[in-house]
């Protein structure tokens, strides 16, 4: 019998993090809510969340040639918890199914979303036999699909720092630093204690939500980052987590820039779960500034 | 001893794996009755759970159609390592004939029918553990093709597999998958097609929308012993029984074994009619339908072609359930009808009592409707007549037609009424239709009297001042006109009025 992959203390902190962020910014529609996301067999989020829930859209791959086993314990365990009735379970590879629209049976994906929880075990920089970040492609395209429904909706990524000195983020954080100094800020000189950082979190605190907030502005939406988390997870791996607030901004038929101002985001804290508590991690950084301001903490 | 290991060592098995093939998909070809296979055994363990811990609200059973797969999920007795061992073996069943739903051992190996893989997880109430068993159909008939006869046991036992683990002492559960629905099987994986054949012939309460539901199932519960009806969600709605429109209230028919009132019951029977007669325009719901356990046995149609020995078409003048209470009479295996033995027979020969009662019922309701037909259409024409006569507007070449037509159906209302008297108890409908027939006959009676007058009918020739000749033009015209319309004496009588008015307009001022 499969037994559903236990999860740490600090995982269900995160797990209270991402709960508070659905009852903020979705309050209107508590009760309805359609989740889609990667939630494992044990489906802890889905259980805690749902009171909130209308319908679950699950996407589990199994194991390589037990693909049926962990999808038969992901649906078992909706039926124990009295969940069957609004799962639907998509088979498959999450990031073949976002980016082909579905899955391994044809079934298409039901967009759009309330929530969508990005759950990775792994990381997000992985490359496929074509040297493509399928995944980096597979969540813009997510974002483009809940685009053309024009519902604001919540969105969770997690994933560990797994191939975090990839070439892609370098360029990336490249282009932030050229963009905060075209602002007129430090940004050289930020990003480049970034790069340098041991702490390859911070690379991630910085590249996901670059990489949200951008693609999300071109499709006129809105991009609201709450605070990054990092904690321990299983096997003592360092997690990352991040919680969006996406929100259909159609004022003009033009896309503008991110609202949200691209030194707040570097700016921003990040948050450490250690123990199952919440402590603003100390990565030391520099903060951006005006390149005449004076360097404060 | 020696001599019997030898033996058992050389021996030949009796049973090949073609068996598989055959009693999977030879028993089911339609893929629909899989299913109810699946119900029946998850119906089987809610009542045995509500019957061990006393616990009368039961929970319902599940069935989510997912992709490729179905799931069935109930939150019964649940089973045991030992049960689940035997899950796997063939034809092998610890229920009871009577007492179960199932009892053959064969429905749960009906999957192997219509998927690649069967997958079971359950967990027996007070047991602290839950068992796995993975039941490789395709795999098992795969190697059954390859292989050509390969020994049933080895088969069964390559291709299953049983797992336990720890869980809590008060988890009580099955759930299984039917994995990868196979293609000839699809029809599984319709939510439309499932919802309906689930309504239609598992035991899922009446709808609480059915002004009825209650009085009926109290009923069915203080007759039926083994009656029960458990709640069924399909992809998370639940299901209840169909029902027409426009129904009346329902009655009920004990059946009894022999004449003799204190015999056994054979089955009990409840129905509704249509609140005016006549058929229901919902022909899928109409009709009687036979239930073992409350689980449908055959269509509406097999009751009518068992029961029913003329008129068969009144057995759609009603819906209703005939619930067999005979342990005797056993389901067939895909309970499209039942085990051909002396019970059916009896069953058979003692229901007809129930299409006599329904078919006397509808006879008496026909002639209901017939007799308020019949007033109607005569007050109708006999009010017409009476205004045109007492205005002097018939004309004088209908006389002989009008009072035939009106002498006719007098006699046809007097005919009906001395049927309906001749009744030993009317029904109130039916005293009230007598009643109004009997005053229109009255009311045809006295315009006969009217139409024996002269001046009730003009003469049109004498009235226009026609002289010889063109009377007999007129004459010959409308005798050419009453032969070519022959058939349709009224469309004769509105060419003549019309004639007669044209003629008058063209020439009455001249006269």
């Amino acid at each position: 019998v499969k037994q559903p992959i236990a999860f740490t203390q600090n995982k269900q902190v995160v797990r209270d993090l991402q709960f508070d962020t659905v009852r903020r910014r979705l309050s209107a529609r508590i009760g309805s809510l359609t989740y889609f996301g990667l939630p494992s067999d044990g489906m802890q989020d889905v259980i805690q969340w749902d009171p909130f829930l209308g319908s679950v859209v699950a996407v589990e791959r199994g194991e390589s040639g037990r693909e049926w086993e962990v999808q038969y314990s992901l649906m078992a365990t909706a039926f124990e918890r009295g969940l069957l009735g609004k799962t639907t379970l998509l088979r498959g590879d999450i990031d073949l199914i976002m980016l082909n629209g579905q899955d391994v049976s044809g079934r298409a994906v039901p967009y759009p979303f309330d929530i969508v929880t990005l759950d990775y075990s792994g990381g997000v920089f992985y490359r496929d036999e074509h040297g493509a970040l399928a995944r980096i492609e597979a969540i813009k395209k997510l974002i483009e699909c809940q685009a053309k429904h024009g519902r604001d909706y919540v969105l969770f990524i997690s994933a560990n720092l797994d191939n975090v000195d990839d070439a892609e983020v370098s360029r990336t954080l490249a282009n932030v630093a050229t963009d905060l100094n075209r602002a007129g800020m430090n940004g050289s000189d930020v990003i480049d204690a970034y790069l340098s950082s041991k702490h390859q979190q911070a690379r991630m605190k910085l590249y996901v939500p670059y990489l949200v907030s951008q693609t999300s502005a071109r499709l006129n939406y809105g991009c609201e980052t709450e605070q990054a988390v990092f904690y321990r997870g299983n096997r003592d791996m360092i997690m990352t987590n991040f919680r969006f607030y996406l929100k259909p901004d159609l004022r003009t038929a033009a896309p503008r820039s991110p609202r949200e101002r691209l030194w707040q985001v570097v700016n921003a804290p990040m948050i450490e779960i250690r123990n199952g508590r919440i402590r603003r991690a100390s990565l030391r950084l520099p903060l951006t500034r005006r390149q005449n301001e004076t360097p404060h903490a | 001893m020696a001599k019997s290991s030898a033996r058992s060592a050389t021996r030949k098995p009796f049973a090949y794996g073609t068996i598989i093939e055959a009693l999977s998909s030879g028993l089911y070809p339609d893929k629909r009755h899989i299913l109810r296979e699946f119900i029946q055994n998850a119906f089987d363990a809610t009542l045995d759970f509500a019957k061990a811990t006393d616990i009368s609200q039961v929970k319902p059973i599940e069935i989510k159609l997912d992709g490729l797969s179905v799931f069935i999920g109930d939150r019964g007795l649940g089973m045991d390592r030992q049960d689940v061992e035997t899950y796997r073996y063939l034809g092998y069943s610890s229920k009871a004939r009577g007492t179960n739903v199932g009892f053959r051992g064969i429905g749960k190996s009906s999957g192997h029918a219509a998927a690649d893989k069967i997958i079971v997880r359950t967990s027996k109430f007070g047991d602290p553990h839950k068992c796995e068993v993975v039941i490789d159909a395709k795999g098992m008939l795969d190697e059954v093709a390859r292989l050509k006869n390969p020994p049933l046991d080895e088969i069964l036992e390559k291709f299953s597999k049983v797992s336990v683990a720890p869980a809590g002492n008060d988890e009580h559960y099955t759930f299984v998958e039917l994995h990868r629905v196979r293609g000839d099987a699809r029809v599984l994986l319709d939510p439309v097609v499932i919802g309906d054949y689930i309504k239609r012939n598992c035991p899922v309460p009446f709808d609480s929308s059915f002004a009825h539901a209650k009085a009926i199932d109290a009923t069915l519960r203080a007759n039926v012993a083994d009656y029960a009806s458990v709640e069924i969600q399909l992809n998370g709605n639940p299901l209840y029984k169909p029902y027409p429109k426009d129904y009346s209230s329902p009655e009920f028919e004990r059946i009894f074994t022999t004449d003799n009132e204190g015999a056994p019951l054979e089955g009990f029977c409840w129905y509704c009619g249509h609140v005016t007669g006549g058929q229901f325009d919902e022909k899928e719901d109409s009709g009687l339908v036979f239930r073992v356990k409350n689980f449908a046995v055959g269509d509406r149609q097999l009751t009518r072609k068992s029961l029913w020995k003329s008129t068969p078409e009144r057995a759609f003048w009603f819906f209703g359930e005939f619930h067999v209470v005979d342990p005797e009479v056993i389901p067939s295996s895909d309970r499209t009808d039942f085990e051909d033995n002396d019970a059916r027979s009896r069953l058979f020969v003692r229901g007809r009592r129930v299409a006599q009662v329904l078919s006397s019922r509808a006879g008496q309701e026909s002639e209901v409707r017939r007799l308020e037909l019949k007033t109607d259409e005569a007050r109708g024409a006999f009010s017409e007549k009476n205004t045109m006569a007492r205005g002097g507007e018939l004309s004088d070449v209908l006389r002989d037609d009008v009072r035939y037509d009106v002498r006719r159906a007098v006699e046809d209302l007097e005919t009906r009424l001395r049927r309906a008297t001749g009744r030993r108890e009317l029904s109130e409908r039916h005293k009230r239709a007598v009643a109004s027939a009997r005053t229109v006959a009255k009311s045809g009676r006295k315009l006969l009297k009217t139409l024996a007058r002269a001046e009730s009918f003009y003469d049109v020739g004498a009235v226009l001042h026609f002289n010889d000749q063109t009377r007999e033009a007129y004459r010959v015209i409308l005798g050419c006109l009453r032969e070519e319309l022959s058939g349709d004496a009224r469309f004769f009588a509105r060419v003549v009025r019309r004639i007669d008015e044209a003629l008058r307009r063209r020439f009455g001022a001249q006269s």
